[in-house]
């Protein structure tokens, strides 16, 4: 299995890591980042648990390769607490009691984030559509 | 850590014909491969269901539903197991296949088990069947109709895995594992591989938070097993995770019954009395989680919220060439099923009778007065006003206004419906002497700390997953020791520190486990209560309880409160009250001396020759030691105070 | 969540024992865009027979739900002809029926 050097920022911070071609994003992030708040759910894209942002947008890191994400700037779940203060979308979260189980609840956020960054004021159809797609 | 994954079979019924592991072996990273007979070597290649069937860990010879895992491979990563999963070559002669329950129960039908006569599992009644039929007789109005509620998956967000570690200097396995019953998954690996060494009191298993259950993390899958057995032979942690294709096409199913049912009334839309016959597919063993003396679940609570005078219930189940199913899924053992069949008639016979169904079941529901009710089918009810609950839903919906609506957009050709259900459920698993896993009474536990601060520690037999125990237990126990909930800890899912419990299913956490907590909890009040009149030198009888103090009747300002009670126990206890307390009275000094006697493991540490036979250390201590009594160093512990919902029974 | 089993979920097999849907791109869960609203109301009677009156309503929903999903599509049909429907009723499903009883818009 051919290997590649990638270099990639993840939360500000940068990595370079000599990788397989076929490892996925997702396990370069929970396994040799141990970043663990992001999930895997389904592996085909459909759940949304291991949503992070790539550059900016909402992807699903199970059905990426890590080689893809070399020299992106990608935010997990860990780096939305800023000097110790939650993000406004984790105290949201909170108050309202936004999760049950919590397993999904990373890539909700991140989703969430992305959505109100487009469309600071949505409506709750615009919620619903940002949060199942 | 090591890797584990699956081998899992392409054919519903085929004869392993050979599994060549040698390309997998020699693929890199891969450590070892285990097959069906590496594990019937320990007597490991089966185990049993809940429901005392037999289910393959890894098979020998056959393979009976697609997806069955055929081999493991254990590898230095799960990249790694996956390259060996591939390079193993299995060949297989595939035979013939039934899928249909119908065909199975068919005379000379394809056998599923070898082990059996036939593809019937078993045939349960219940019910007057003879008075049942003279009800028909008698009705003015009979109906009929055939439902299928299909198989449906669980889904939790998380699919099933574990860690297994095998610590061989203890002889202690910890698993890490995402299961709604932590305690009784202990006591099965116990009475699984109890054989090959791992002893209840030597098994931990710890549920941290998990993403979700629903009925299908309460049964113990095949990938489990095998990650203890790797885990146990190597003394290296082992981890299992099944991606949700092996979740969705292997792990317990629900639901899949096929049920033919009549129901009788009289003219004006009073039901008299309900048939059902039902053909359950199980697929290739009874793997449901069901208490042992009902193999069709709850599924006789048929009658619902209808004052029903006569049932009569026949369930056969029956084997497929399909993975197990039958787990009590998003509902409590069968219900859904019985609840959707009856449902079903009701409205039925309302539209027939062309009365609203609203009104015909107002007609039928049993009314507050008559309970305790018994229904003809043997379940007592407590409580309930049906009509009332009912009514406020129709008040809400606002029913008659969508009734009109439904009126005028007919009549304008389009179509709209109103859909009621009601339903009464059997609910929180107990109690005791009907329900059972394995035999296992199911009750539900509760141990309550009390910190000389006045901060509470609890624990539960339970295990949340994500229904927000936390929040419940806290505000129950608050309530009960007027303690706030952010000053009360609430821990589960460990077996070494929780007490023992079922778990979480069947809506049974806050009225079993949550009861235990109320029941500890004044306990632990009466015990507070015996404190304050010492420190407030006054009787028992002479004080009152408001939130969260004692006080002297008809003097409010002579009060102790809950945490100074709490201080005073760890201080200032009342001599001949210390219960549980051992205040030793002078120091015991012991000298001991254990030598040393490591050695080598031989047999990978069966039971009768464990790999240490003591941790073997030097120790001095100073300590009160009295044999005879209570142990010194569980004093502190005498001020909590522990509780079960076998107290209540 | 009653309505999942109502509206989509399913595990079928072939005659050969094939799974039908084996991913979550086959096998259908609701997601925020097919989970409607919903107002709920309670009334209270406490179980005598327990200190705090608790009974047990974590699986409500998926109980009660699935049958008055389908009692509701029925009553839509009842004057065409249909006195029931299997589930899930997939919208090819219901589809099917209104075709069979002469009420589908188109084919």
């Amino acid at each position: 299995m051919s290997t590649h050097s990638i270099t990639l920022k993840v939360n500000g911070e940068e990595h370079t890591r000599e990788v397989e071609a076929r490892l996925l994003l997702v396990h370069l992030i929970r396994e040799e980042l141990e970043l663990t708040g992001t999930h895997i759910g389904c592996d085909t894209t459909s759940c949304g648990a291991c949503t992070i942002l790539l550059n900016g947008r909402p992807v699903k890191s199970c059905t990426m390769f890590a080689v893809q994400a070399s020299g992106a700037e990608i935010a997990s779940v860990e780096g939305l607490a800023t000097n110790g203060n939650l993000h406004p979308i984790q105290e949201g979260f909170t108050e309202k009691h936004g999760l049950q189980c919590g397993y999904c609840t990373p890539g909700m956020m991140m989703t969430t984030v992305a959505l109100l960054k487009d469309n600071p004021n949505p409506n709750e159809e615009d919620i619903r559509w940002g949060v199942a797609d | 850590m090591l890797y584990l994954d699956i081998v899992r079979s392409p054919y519903a019924h085929a004869k392993i014909k050979n599994i060549n592991i040698e390309e997998a072996l020699a693929t890199p990273g891969v450590v070892s491969v285990v097959t069906g007979k590496d594990l019937d070597a320990h007597g490991l290649a089966s185990m049993p269901t809940l429901m005392s069937d037999k289910q393959m860990v890894l098979p020998i010879d056959k393979v009976k539903y697609q997806a069955q895992e055929v081999a493991a491979v254990v590898a230095t990563s799960r990249y790694a197991a996956a390259d060996g999963v591939e390079a193993v070559e299995v060949d297989y002669e595939p035979l013939p296949v039934v899928v249909d329950p119908f065909k199975a129960l068919e005379d000379g039908a394809t056998k599923v088990r070898d082990d059996k006569d036939s593809n019937l599992i078993w045939h349960w009644e219940t019910g007057d069947k003879d008075a049942t039929d003279k009800v028909f007789d008698e009705a003015d109005i009979v109906v009929e109709q055939s439902m299928y509620i299909p198989r449906i998956h669980v889904v939790s967000i998380e699919t099933c895995g574990c860690v297994a570690s095998f610590e061989p200097i203890e002889g202690k396995l910890t698993l890490y594992m995402t299961t709604q019953a932590p305690h009784a998954i202990r006591t099965v690996l116990a009475l699984v591989a109890g054989h090959v060494g791992l002893s209840e009191e030597k098994i931990r298993v710890i549920a941290p938070d998990i993403g979700g259950g629903f009925g299908g993390k309460v049964p113990i899958y095949p990938g489990y097993i095998i990650a203890v057995a790797v885990s146990f032979l190597t003394g290296k942690p082992v981890k299992w995770i099944e991606d949700r294709s092996e979740n969705l096409q292997a792990d317990s199913f629900a639901r899949d019954y096929h049920i033919k049912a009549a129901l009788s009334a009289k003219k004006d839309g009073t039901l008299t009395a309900i048939k059902i016959k039902t053909v359950a597919d199980h697929g290739y063993t009874d793997a449901a989680a069901n208490p042992s003396k009902f193999p069709a679940g709850l599924f006789h609570i048929c009658t619902g919220s209808y004052d029903f005078k006569q049932a009569h219930v026949e369930v056969d189940g029956v084997y497929t060439n399909k993975p197990p199913g039958g787990i009590a899924y998003r509902c409590s053992f069968r219900v859904t099923e019985a609840v959707h069949c009856l449902e079903r008639m009701t409205d039925i016979m309302a539209h027939e009778l062309d009365i609203d169904p609203a009104e015909l079941r107002m007609k039928n529901f049993i009314r507050p007065e008559q309970f305790p009710y018994s229904s003809v089918l043997g379940w007592e009810y407590d409580s309930g006003d049906y009509e009332k609950a009912l009514r406020k839903a129709m008040e809400m919906i606002e029913y008659d206004k969508l009734r009109e609506e439904q009126k005028e957009k007919r009549a304008r050709g389009e179509l709209m419906g109103i859909g009621i259900s009601s339903f009464t459920e059997v609910v929180g698993a107990g109690p005791s002497k009907d329900y059972d896993i394995l035999g296992l009474k199911m009750f539900d536990s509760a141990e309550i700390r009390v910190h000389p601060t006045g901060k509470v520690m609890a624990r539960f037999g339970t295990k949340s997953q994500g229904q927000g125990h936390e929040t419940t237990y806290a505000q129950i126990i608050a309530e009960e020791l007027g303690i706030p909930p952010e000053h009360i800890q609430i821990e589960e899912g460990d077996t070494d520190t929780a007490p023992y419990g079922l778990g979480t299913y069947a809506s049974r956490s806050t009225p079993v486990a949550g009861a235990a907590g109320a029941l500890a909890a004044r306990k632990i009040h009466d015990k507070a209560k015996k404190i304050a009149a010492h420190l407030l030198e006054a009787s028992e009888e002479d004080l009152e309880w408001e939130q969260g103090k004692f006080f002297v009747k008809g003097s409010p300002d002579r009060s102790k409160t809950i945490q100074e009670i709490a201080f005073a126990a760890y201080t200032n206890h009342p001599q001949g009250r210390s219960g549980h307390l051992l205040r030793p009275t002078q120091l015991d000094l012991s000298f001991r001396l254990l030598h040393l006697c490591r050695r080598h493991r031989p047999g990978h540490g069966r039971s009768q020759d464990p790999p240490f036979r003591r941790r073997g250390r030097l120790r001095c201590s100073h300590q009160p030691d009295d044999r005879r009594g209570a142990d010194p160093w569980r004093s502190h512990d005498g001020d909590g105070a522990r509780a079960s919902r076998r107290d209540l029974l | 969540m009653g309505m999942a089993p109502a509206l989509l979920e399913e595990i079928s097999y072939d005659e050969n024992g094939n799974m039908h849907g084996g991913t979550l791109m086959d096998y259908l869960v609701p997601t925020a865009m097919e989970t409607p609203a919903w107002e709920t109301g309670e009334t209270v009677t406490p179980s005598p027979h327990h200190p705090i009156g608790a009974k047990g309503v974590g699986e409500s929903a998926t109980v009660g739900a699935p049958p008055a999903i389908v009692n509701a599509v029925v009553d839509a049909m009842w004057h065409l002809g249909v006195r029931h429907m299997e589930i899930p009723m997939t919208p090819s499903r219901v589809w099917q029926v209104l075709k069979e009883k002469g009420a589908a818009l188109e084919e």
